[in-house]
């Protein structure tokens, strides 16, 4: 199978071990990746705040891209450039004067047709829950895993059945063989980039993540955002529960864990780069 | 005083829906938005005042307030309306219209840190986030915040020493000349 994927800067930085961990598994399942050339930033949740038109102009020269190479599926981990393609995708549909002016700035016209993927939808979709525990050689028994989706996976077809209470995510992790748990937060915001801006606001939502997967007894995190996985890994140093205990669970991307369900090496999935290190939570469950 | 007249009651709220599509006057008031709010916990306003602000045209009340700035964006609010009202863009249009309109955003800081993060995509066509991080904390006077962080992201890869840039940043640089944006209308302060 073939599938266009644009990876966002977050997936070249700072979150590189969830691209790392995606090309892994998606090799593994026999999935080749065509990477959208020369993709540039979506602009993101700054754009949309100063200017409607720099907000829908970012992805909408990404959507040429991707098309003039040919690609008529794409797969976009990041919620949040998810987000702006997909919105603006969706706004030159809908709306004629959006689709009018922005083929006029870039003289190229998106006639639609590009069918956008969720990284949970594609698993979903296309790599299906049946065809991914098939795949399964090490199931990852006896790991009590908190779903976190974040707040922005709920408005894709992934978190569609219920924008409060998804099911998708632990459906998969089920799939692997994982145990997911039941916790409070998994919808809730991680701040995004509040953690720069107003790092005490951060703070405090990180906090209640924390604790309420502390709660569940959790043994780890699973994520499918690179801006709630840099939040709650880099900034969980330092914040103690309500008792004074530090904190310090694993914060793993879902391709990660997907990727110990199928027997790759935690080298191939760029494990090494998660701040809170999960090694010794997975050989003590005997999954290394 | 609110002086509130049958003429200009609506000015606020349409030139809200003219930018945002949103129809505010549909706000009932009860309060879900404010109830799920990411940052109102931190803040000195809640979504759904900021919204009867924008109902009883008090357009300074409503272009001045720290939350328009602190929204994360989350959508919880947008998710929970029962009008439909997407009240984190409409958040973002009072964000516009603070700056078109010459008041100075009351969080400097994110102001600032989304000024710096458009400069960088308009630069490298992506977003190169240790000058990003470096920039933000000079511009902020916070030199050293997270400072204690980057030995282990150093030693971790986890970000890049230099910036990506892509290959036809002509054609990054193009959007952002013929884009009509309130970008251009945009001021910043120096920091004080």
């Amino acid at each position: 199978m073939e599938i266009g994927y644009y990876p966002g800067c977050s997936l070249e930085s700072a979150s590189r071990e969830f691209d790392i961990s995606l090309r892994a598994i998606c090799g593994m399942m026999n999935i080749t990746l065509v990477e959208v050339p020369d993709w540039i930033c979506c602009g993101t949740s700054p754009t949309h705040a100063v200017s409607q038109e720099l907000s829908h102009l970012l992805p909408y020269k990404n959507i040429q891209k991707a098309e003039m190479h040919g690609i008529k599926e794409l797969l976009i981990p990041c919620p949040s450039c998810l987000y702006s393609i997909s919105h603006t995708e969706a706004a030159c549909v809908t709306d004629a004067n959006v689709r009018q002016r922005l083929s006029e700035v870039t003289g190229y016209t998106y006639e639609g047709g590009l069918k956008i993927y969720h990284l949970l939808d594609f698993l979903r979709d296309r790599v299906t829950l049946g065809g991914l525990k098939a795949m399964v050689k090490k199931p990852l028994e006896g790991l009590k895993i908190a779903s976190y989706y974040g707040c922005l996976t709920r408005f894709f077809p992934a978190a569609a059945d219920d924008m409060e209470q998804p099911s998708l995510l632990e459906q998969i992790i089920e799939a692997l063989g994982g145990q997911p748990v039941e916790w409070t937060c998994k919808v809730d915001c991680c701040g995004a980039s509040l953690s720069i801006t107003r790092p005490d606001i951060t703070k405090r939502l990180l906090g209640e993540i924390l604790q309420s997967a502390t709660r569940a007894s959790a043994d780890c995190i699973a994520v499918v955002c690179p801006l709630c996985q840099s939040n709650l890994d880099i900034r969980q140093k330092g914040l103690t529960s309500p008792s004074g205990a530090p904190y310090a669970i694993p914060v793993i991307y879902l391709t990660q864990l997907i990727g110990i369900a199928l027997g790759a090496r935690s080298g191939a999935l760029g494990m090494e780069k998660l701040m809170i290190d999960a090694m010794p939570l997975l050989r003590a469950k005997g999954l290394l | 005083m609110l002086e509130l007249d049958a003429e200009h009651v609506h000015n606020l709220s349409k030139r809200v829906k003219e930018l945002s599509g949103d129809d505010v006057t549909h706000c009932i008031q009860c309060g879900k938005c404010s109830g799920g709010c990411t940052v109102a916990p931190d803040m000195e306003e809640i979504p759904s005042r900021i919204m009867r602000f924008i109902q009883l045209n008090m357009k300074e009340r409503a272009l001045t307030s720290s939350m328009v700035w602190t929204c994360s964006s989350c959508l919880t609010c947008t998710a929970r309306c029962p009008e439909g009202i997407d009240i984190a863009k409409v958040m973002n249009v009072l964000r516009m219209m603070c700056l078109a309109e010459g008041y100075t955003p009351k969080e400097k800081h994110i102001h600032v840190f989304n000024r710096l993060f458009i400069d960088m995509i308009k630069k490298y066509g992506r977003v190169y986030e240790l000058g990003l991080m470096v920039q933000n904390n000079m511009m902020a006077m916070t030199p050293f915040r997270d400072i204690g962080l980057l030995p282990a992201i150093l030693k971790k890869r986890k970000i890049g020493l230099l910036p990506h840039k892509v290959k036809a940043l002509g054609e990054v640089k193009e959007l952002f000349k013929k884009g009509q944006t309130f970008y251009k209308r945009m001021k910043v302060e120096g920091w004080k």
